[in-house]
């Protein structure tokens, strides 16, 4: 199982999760399969993307 | 792509792109303790094979990098560019690498049998795409 721990410190996790939502265009749905990749990668690191 | 957020520090504009050229225009790195550190070219290096390792496994790589900006700098025209520039004037320099990321696009299962039938039909297929070079060439093969 993917160890996100293993490299990305708390803040670092916020700056890139606020990277990724700040720069994905549209509604969630909407977002191309980039964007949705990189949510659904944040999600699982554990940003609260709401 | 950049967007700017005002924050209660200020502004702050985050990028998002191919990672060869958002990594050109940045000077600092976040360590693994967060810790912002100026990139050396060995550190350049560094992240180039790393780049260039993930597009060889036929990975899509992308880069996110943010800086804080200075008083009076992102006004609503801030992607303008400079002519000829591939990014915005904003978006040049004294960024800091957040991170790469390697997106796996998986090929879909009907790909291998089009371009099969495509080749017996004496039809040449050409790839066109915007991804990195080295990924295109993996993902073909």
């Amino acid at each position: 199982m993917f160890q996100t721990s293993a490299f990305c410190h708390d803040e670092t996790l916020k700056l890139l999760g606020e990277a990724v939502c700040v720069n994905t265009m549209d509604s969630i749905e909407n977002s191309g399969a980039t964007e949705k990749a990189m949510l659904k990668f944040i999600v699982r690191c554990g940003f609260n993307i709401n | 792509m950049s967007t700017i957020i005002t924050g209660p520090n200020g502004k702050r504009i985050h990028i998002k792109g191919a990672s060869e050229i958002v990594l050109e225009s940045c000077t600092h790195y976040l360590d693994a303790n967060g810790q912002k550190q100026p990139i050396d070219d060995q550190m350049k290096n560094l992240i180039m094979d790393i780049i260039k390792s993930y597009a060889k496994n036929a990975l899509r790589t992308i880069a996110f990098a943010y800086k804080d900006l200075e008083a009076g700098l992102g006004g609503p025209n801030h992607e303008d560019k400079i002519d000829g520039s591939k990014i915005a004037i904003a978006e040049e320099t004294d960024n800091v690498l957040i991170s790469i990321a390697g997106i796996m696009d998986i090929i879909r299962d009907e790909v291998p049998n089009a371009v099969s039938q495509c080749n017996y039909a004496g039809v040449r297929v050409r790839m066109v795409t915007g991804d990195n070079k080295i990924t295109a060439i993996a993902i073909a093969k």
